[in-house]
């Protein structure tokens, strides 16, 4: 029986029905950014053009902006402007049914608590921010946490290690840590000395609680994957120390074959240095110096101050690696670098030729930051909290999932030796050499379990 | 030699290495100090400035003993110029307002840094004919620290000729004693306070210099140096600088033996003997009551 004219017209007017209905369903998702698909071909971060004034999401650079370590909030500034530059050229994001542009916002901590927390308050109060990111300093991060707990604002820590951070009564809803932890560092080097001939260890570490705690921890680790190994020396030096000769001493006096050291900034620096110029030769590989395994061997400086060939054999347990086999990795590399050959001082240096390690960190913490307010279509803490929690992200293609309980990122953790010369990095030194994926079961951070079964839904 | 006497000499060059350091620095500090009753705040800030330029210079030249030999003398300089016309206009002010401006002077040398050279720490390497390691009955030891060692020696002889045989070192000493009477002698005693200055601030421009291939060198290096020259000259006694000398060496040898047996309480050692000396000669232990 043919159709009649009515059957045929509600056959139309029903197609059109679902024809908006997907075009309004897939509008959001047309309309949603993507990482790295924005006009970056001009970025510059000494000239940075995101908005200043208007109806924009405000993300706050909450670190230290002055002093001696003012570098690292300098670098910080260039990596979300990055993000920003991005996401703005693309549009924005929608927010509360409008798209909105990130404007950056500096609130500089001084590396200190105390004027740390008045400048999250100034950030939150005047600024007006809808986020903090930061911080170098788990003492800082702790002052910080309170006053994101007191003005609900969403906190995300992307640089502070100390496992208690996100323990009870320090951790609240509104924080959420998208950094690896110091536990998680020493349980992946333990898991990966498991399977490695070395069996003496000495630990030198700084003498605060990431220190401290990252060494319990490995030793515990160790304990558990490697019954023979020994810890032949265990010390733990003041931040900031001078002379490290009478440590490093004492180092190869133990006949130890692996140094793990957590030590950051200009610590990890002058123990590289002064570990090559005092010649610790590895027992296992003259031709080598004592590998040291440390979370923040990367830094440009060092490396290149003991030269490529004394750079091979350190063993580097970030949180963040670039795997140039993954496409997105490799196309963020091809962008960054190329932008970076145009870019004038401070930008001009080695420390900025790749995006890795903590500026990798960084880069996906705001990639996924942003991810989610598109998802929860507004910065209002209660929604983001709720679109974060068990939220995870892999556009670089390593997977990090948000543990709900705790809001403590979980990954599986990349560790490298050395090797030179190296195809990437500069050419004067030592660079990541293949990764060793440390499965995120073996290396799990520590869990607070007065958290367990705590969900905002 | 046995492992374990290896060990201890080895520690014992290290500590002397890290004396002989402080001792660069500290020993600018107390002479200025003892001729001008300045506590120089910024002197280490001078030490950073100075390694900063070696680092100039190298980069440029390629040449570490030109660096070594410009930079601390462009840091004299720039000593120099701090006292006549930054620090004689408020000495009639007395020694807060001294104190204060040093204060002032240091921030002014670590933004400074920061605009030229950026935020980020340095790479001075060793020169390589300094480069590599002395064995020598088990010990293997790195020759760069002997040098610093060699060099402070040198340093320390030089001004102490300078001091005590030369006609200059003698009007130094004297103004040191008495300035008005020196004054009243004739002896232009603003040219010798900024001549001293400078002198103190060049001693500390060479630590800085031949710190930085050992040090990271970054905008906080001031900080790293300047705590321990102070406890240096507080316990040697102030403008004494046999004081200096011996202390600085002490100290040195007690960090490094502190690591060595003490570890967790090295840090301290320093500060425990600066209050115990204090306590019982509050003037330091080679300084003299005014």
């Amino acid at each position: 029986m043919k159709a009649t004219g009515k059957f045929q017209g509600r056959r139309i007017v029903i197609g059109c029905m679902f024809m908006v209905v997907v075009f309004l369903w897939g509008l959001p998702q047309t309309m949603a950014f993507e990482p790295l698909k924005g006009d970056l071909s001009k970025y510059d971060p000494n000239n940075q053009t995101f908005p200043t004034s208007g109806d924009t999401i405000k993300i706050a650079i909450w670190d230290v902006f002055s002093g001696p370590d003012a570098w690292i909030a300098e670098a910080y500034y260039a990596i979300l402007g990055f993000v920003a530059q991005d996401i703005n050229s693309q549009g924005g994001i929608r927010i509360d049914g409008k798209m909105k542009k990130i404007q950056i916002i500096k609130a500089d901590t001084q590396a200190r608590p105390d004027p740390g927390k008045r400048a999250a308050e100034k950030a939150i109060l005047e600024d007006k921010v809808n986020v903090l990111t930061g911080v170098a300093g788990s003492h800082v991060m702790k002052a910080g946490m309170a006053v994101a707990k007191q003005y609900k604002t969403i906190l995300v820590n992307n640089a502070a290690y100390a496992d208690e951070l996100m323990n009870l009564p320090d951790w609240s809803e509104y924080v959420f840590r998208t950094c690896g932890t110091g536990s998680s560092s020493a349980k992946a080097l333990g898991i990966f000395y498991a399977r490695r001939p070395e069996t003496k260890f000495y630990i030198l570490a700084q003498d605060y609680l990431w220190g401290h705690g990252s060494a319990a921890t490995f030793k515990q680790i160790l304990k558990e994957t490697k019954p023979n190994a020994k810890i032949v020396g265990e010390e733990y030096f003041p931040v900031f120390t001078k002379d490290f000769a009478p440590y490093l001493e004492k180092v190869r006096a133990s006949g130890a074959e692996v140094i793990f050291t957590m030590a950051w900034g200009a610590d990890s620096e002058n123990l590289i240095k002064q570990s090559v110029q005092l010649g610790l030769k590895s027992p296992l590989h003259p031709d080598l110096y004592i590998p040291q395994a440390s979370p923040f061997l990367d830094a440009a400086q060092p490396l290149e101050a003991i030269g490529g060939p004394a750079g091979r054999g350190l063993v580097l347990c970030t949180d963040f690696e670039l795997d140039r086999r993954v496409p997105n990795v490799q196309k963020l590399c091809n962008i960054w670098n190329t932008l970076w050959k145009t870019w004038k001082a401070p930008y001009n240096t080695s420390l900025y030729q790749w995006p890795n390690g903590g500026w990798y960190r960084n880069l996906t913490s705001y990639y996924w930051y942003c991810k989610v307010i598109e998802k929860a279509g507004s910065t209002d803490p209660k929604k983001v909290i709720a679109a974060w929690e068990g939220d995870t992200f892999g556009f670089f293609g390593w997977k990090h999932y948000m543990r709900p309980a705790d809001h403590q990122v979980i990954a599986d953790r990349p560790i490298c030796e050395m090797v030179y010369p190296h195809k990437w990095d500069n050419p004067k030194a030592a660079g990541p050499g293949d990764i060793v994926w440390i499965p995120a079961s073996s290396c799990l951070p520590t869990f607070d379990e007065k958290l367990k079964g705590r969900l905002s839904k | 030699m046995s492992p374990t006497a290896v060990l201890y000499v080895a520690q014992a060059i290290h500590g002397l290495a890290y004396g002989m350091l402080l001792f660069l620095v500290a020993s600018g500090l107390t002479m200025i100090f003892g001729m001008m009753g300045i506590l120089n705040i910024a002197h280490a800030s001078f030490a950073m400035l100075s390694a900063y330029f070696c680092y100039q210079v190298l980069l440029y030249t390629g040449n570490f003993w030109l660096a070594l030999l410009i930079a601390p003398v462009v840091a004299g300089i720039c000593g120099v110029l701090t006292e006549r016309f930054l620090l004689r206009s408020v000495h009639k002010q007395g020694h807060l307002a001294e104190l204060l401006i040093t204060v002032g002077i240091m921030a002014v040398i670590l933004e400074t840094v920061k605009l030229f050279w950026g935020t980020e720490s340095l790479v001075v390497t060793i020169p390589p004919s300094l480069k590599g390691l002395l064995h020598y009955a088990g010990l293997t030891y790195p020759i760069y620290r002997l040098f610093v060692i060699a060099l402070s020696v040198l340093v320390l002889g030089i001004m102490a000729l300078i001091l005590f045989k030369t006609r200059l070192g003698k009007i130094v000493r004297a103004t040191v004693s008495d300035a008005d009477m020196v004054s009243a002698l004739g002896v232009n005693t603003p040219l010798v306070f900024m001549l001293v200055f400078g002198i103190g601030i060049w001693l500390a421009g060479v630590a800085g210099a031949v710190a930085g291939p050992l040090l990271t060198v970054f905008p906080g290096m001031a900080d790293l140096l300047g705590m321990d020259a102070f406890v240096v000259v507080v316990v040697g006694g102030f403008g004494s600088l046999l004081g200096a000398f011996v202390v600085a060496l002490f100290l040195g040898e007690l960090n490094a033996y502190g690591i060595q047996f003490i570890p967790r309480l090295a840090p301290v050692l320093m500060f425990a003997f600066m209050a115990l000396v204090l306590a019982l000669k509050p003037m330091g232990l080679f300084g003299e009551r005014e």
